[in-house]
């Protein structure tokens, strides 16, 4: 009796390595055995035993080229700090165990601080301490457990094609062999209807067709639906079930029975049912997965995020969307900005926080020349860099959906896996079940019964659905410029009750704001210097007041602070400028009305205040009230000196809380969660970035700003903001079409199922079919989604 | 009536020359992108457009 190999469930042939009373093929499985058993990962033979790949004994030193700066910097997403960040391209990652052991890795090598899978892309993502570990021991450390990385230089220069042409060719051969089988499969179909007797030539000529049919069909069976046999193949392997499993047995039964057929003369076969079926399912995969790919380009390439970042010409800053930017820009990135492309640094101090990309909100102090990546968030002065490498927008949502940042896990993902996962036991069952009852009833309707069963039913439309419908919705959202992070997003917003706004800079905006000023007149020099400091801020405020100011000209600025939610203070020429509240700024008496103020102290002196008249929005209180059907709050920083503006604009049973602070937000929120509600926060990612994180759905109003907050779940460009009772609407329905498409595809199932049990469902009619369920769920979903956006939006 | 098997192998071949530059052409890469050649035809031959204009 051949043993297998505990690690990978290869036969042990030449060699048997013995460890721990389990038997293994060869050094290696045993090292990656020990090593998962040493750091208490042994689940991984839980999960899926002999899940194991085999790694390659030889190449030792084949990552050596890896550590040369040249291509470690090529290679690389990210490095400062010590700590790197790199993706990997692994071809051999094939299922649940692989993507659980590669993000385990943090376990196997304190080096290693995380590592997310990307399971369609083959990728993982690998971040590490690059002052103990080099990136060549990476690589090595993945090919000792079998994950060998593949890393071609070739690839690193352009996005590689990766063209997958094979798909393509095996839709074309399955098309030229139905056809032609179809071809000579007609003269016995119309056999029952010939009036005459059996035809003598077609009786002594029915081996060239058959035959004929056979030789076609073999291009089929052995390249048109291979994939589903080999995936069907792996699943066995690894002991899942996956719906290509019954698939690939059909085809196979199908197969074996119509040569066995015309082998005993007992049936023209069914040669046309195969390749049919091979024929239209491959079309339906093609068809996914262009729809697919269209949906992750439109992301990629087509909906930049609004998020605007000035860009230095000359003496002048534009803002400038991120899609305009260019390498070789200089850009200005304020206080609390993302820069949003590798870049250098030019002029300034720059303290950069990389928790964006690394998790760690650590302050790294960077001198002018250095690089600095793209995701680090700048604290303090604003500084001037230019732009090394194109906005990568993939590489942002990438950052964006970080772990790190996750909220909560989609809940109709975990219904379709746990459904499908039954479905399939189910089928194989009814299957069996129908084929005994039919051998002992009529046993000339075995083969028609259980094949149909096989093709007919079909969970994946079910799949299908969540993804295909929820990425509609994302694409749809993208064009009325709303940017949702992720699909999950969209199903926490149909779940909200609670919408709470933020009021400086989210309802009031920033145009059109009248500023008067009362104080003594400042100087040239003063103005001057009021502007420096005002440059570093991307607050509402600070940028409607810098933009009062005429000249061009500015001053050095040491030792910016700013303070949230009160106000900003640096050194100028030797003096100390403080702008902000008259708490912040040290008045002694302010006056009793209350208005939106900033003060302006120079050495502790007062020189005087500026006045902001709000502007509300257009079309605030009408958007307002068209969320009647929802809790809403205002939280402001500012004092209360808008209440009766307010009160006219929002409804009465409004909850309107003035003087808060960024902590004051968040524990209104986390109240207002303890009280069962679900929140969305509405505001404009500065200072209410942690009630925004705290949110079931953060939402973040950006208007030429770059204020991106990683933790929030998606941005509005101001230019849609009275389209957001809308947008909410949409989502709920959106929700409400999935649950249709689940139906349809249980209905079809149902339908399919009872025919085929009763004998009355035809292979090549379930070869037709089953595709086109899947294909009616897609277009299903996209027209469905359309049809309601057209309405409502 | 022999003269069907004829033509259905006629047939079949002819197909199967439609086939094989089928897959010639989906190897050499014609399919793989099939938004820009809508777009590029409409693009006016640079060189051609010079030596009119001269």
């Amino acid at each position: 009796m051949v043993e297998s190999c505990f690690h990978c469930g290869q036969k042990i042939e030449t060699e048997e390595v013995l460890f721990d009373e389990k038997r293994f093929c060869c050094a290696g499985c045993k090292t990656v055995y020990e090593i998962l058993n040493n750091t208490g990962l042994e689940n991984f033979y839980a999960m899926n035993p002999d899940a194991g790949i085999r790694p390659d004994a030889k190449e030792n030193h084949h990552f050596q080229f890896l550590d040369t700066p040249e291509i470690f910097e090529k290679i690389i997403d990210f490095s400062d700090d010590g700590v790197t960040l790199v993706t990997f391209h692994i071809p051999v990652i094939h299922c649940t165990s692989c993507v659980w052991l590669l993000e385990s890795l943090q376990d196997i090598h304190p080096s290693i601080i995380y590592s997310n899978v990307n399971f369609t892309g083959k990728d993982v993502q690998i971040s590490y301490k690059s002052e103990e570990l080099k990136l060549s021991e990476v690589a090595r450390l993945l090919t000792q457990l079998g994950y060998k990385p593949a890393v071609n230089l070739q690839s690193l220069d352009k996005k590689t094609s990766g063209h997958d042409r094979t798909l393509l060719l095996k839709i074309g051969v399955a098309g030229f062999c139905f056809g032609n089988i179809m071809l000579l499969a007609f003269p016995e179909y119309t056999l029952p209807f010939s009036n005459s007797t059996p035809e003598a030539w077609l009786e002594g000529n029915k081996g060239f067709f058959r035959w004929g049919m056979f030789l076609l069909s073999l291009p089929v069976m052995f390249f048109s639906a291979t994939d589903y046999f080999k995936s069907a193949w792996q699943g066995i392997k690894n002991k899942y079930i996956n719906i290509d499993l019954p698939i690939a047995i059909g085809f196979w039964v199908l197969f074996l029975r119509s040569v066995y057929d015309i082998i005993f003369d007992l049936s023209p076969g069914f040669f046309d049912s195969i390749a049919g079926l091979a024929f239209f399912m491959l079309i339906g995969k093609w068809f996914q997965q262009r729809t697919y790919k269209s949906l992750a380009f439109d992301r990629d390439y087509k909906s930049f995020y609004p998020i605007a970042v000035l860009r230095i010409s000359g003496e002048t800053e534009q803002p400038v969307l991120l899609s305009e930017l260019k390498k070789g820009d200089r850009i200005l990135i304020r206080n609390e900005e993302i820069i949003p492309a590798d870049a250098i640094l030019m002029k300034g101090e720059a303290m950069i926080d990389n928790s964006f990309v690394t998790g760690e909100s650590k302050l790294i102090a960077k001198k002018p020349g250095d690089k600095i990546f793209a995701g680090g968030k700048q604290s303090g002065q604003a500084i001037e860099l230019e732009i090394i490498k194109d906005v990568q927008q993939s590489y942002l949502t990438q950052l964006w959906n970080n772990e790190a940042f996750q909220k909560e896990e989609s809940r109709l993902n975990k219904l379709t896996n746990s459904i499908s996962r039954y479905f399939v036991t189910v089928i194989l069952f009814i299957s069996l079940a129908s084929g005994i009852f039919w051998y002992f009833y009529d046993s000339s309707q075995v083969m028609q019964v259980v094949t149909a069963i096989l093709i007919i039913t079909c969970p994946c439309a079910l799949a299908l659905s969540s993804p295909f419908i929820l990425g509609n919705v994302m694409r749809i959202f993208g064009e009325k410029k709303f940017y949702v992070k992720s699909t999950a997003a969209i199903e926490s917003m149909a779940k909200i009750d609670q919408i709470v706004f933020d009021k400086t800079g989210t309802i009031t905006e920033s145009q059109g704001t009248k500023v008067v000023y009362e104080g003594e007149i400042l100087t040239d020099m003063e103005e001057t210097a009021v502007k420096s400091v005002l440059k570093n801020s991307n607050h509402p405020l600070s940028r409607i007041l810098y933009n009062q100011f005429r000249n061009n000209r500015s001053f050095a600025v040491t030792e910016y602070q700013e303070v949230k939610g009160q106000g900003q203070r640096a050194i100028i020429n030797g003096l100390e400028v403080k702008i902000g509240s008259g708490k912040f700024v040290g008045v002694r008496d302010e006056p009793s009305e209350n208005q939106t103020r900033v003060y302006i102290s120079v050495e502790g002196q007062i020189h005087g205040k500026f006045e902001f008249q709000n502007q509300y929005r257009k079309g605030l209180k009408e958007m307002i009230s068209r969320l009647h059907s929802y809790t809403i709050s205002v939280l402001s920083g500012d004092n209360d000196s808008e209440k009766l503006n307010l009160a006219k604009i929002f409804p009465r049973s409004t909850n309107i809380h003035f003087n808060q602070s960024p902590e004051d937000k968040l524990e209104f929120i986390r109240e207002s969660q303890a009280n069962n509600r679900k929140v969305l926060m509405f505001g404009d990612g500065l200072n209410d970035a942690g009630a925004i994180k705290q949110s079931d759905v953060g939402v973040v109003l950006s208007e030429d700003v770059n204020n991106f907050s990683p933790s929030c779940d998606a941005i509005l460009d101001a230019g849609s903001f009275t389209m957001f009772p809308a947008l909410l609407r949409f989502s709920k329905i959106a929700i409400r079409l999935i649950w249709v498409a689940f139906g349809i595809s249980f209905l079809y199932n149902l339908v399919g199922l009872s025919f085929a049990v009763s004998g009355n469902l035809s292979p090549v009619v379930a070869a037709i079919l089953m595709p086109i369920s899947s294909i009616s769920v897609v277009i299903f979903a996209t027209l469905s989604t359309r049809i309601v956006a057209r309405l409502m939006l | 009536m022999g003269i069907i098997i004829l033509m259905v192998i006629a047939s079949v071949s002819l197909a199967a020359v439609f086939l094989a530059l089928f897959l010639i052409g989906a190897k050499k890469g014609q399919f793989d992108e099939d938004e820009s050649p809508a777009v590029r035809m409409l693009f006016e031959d640079k060189k051609l457009k010079d030596k009119i204009d001269t």
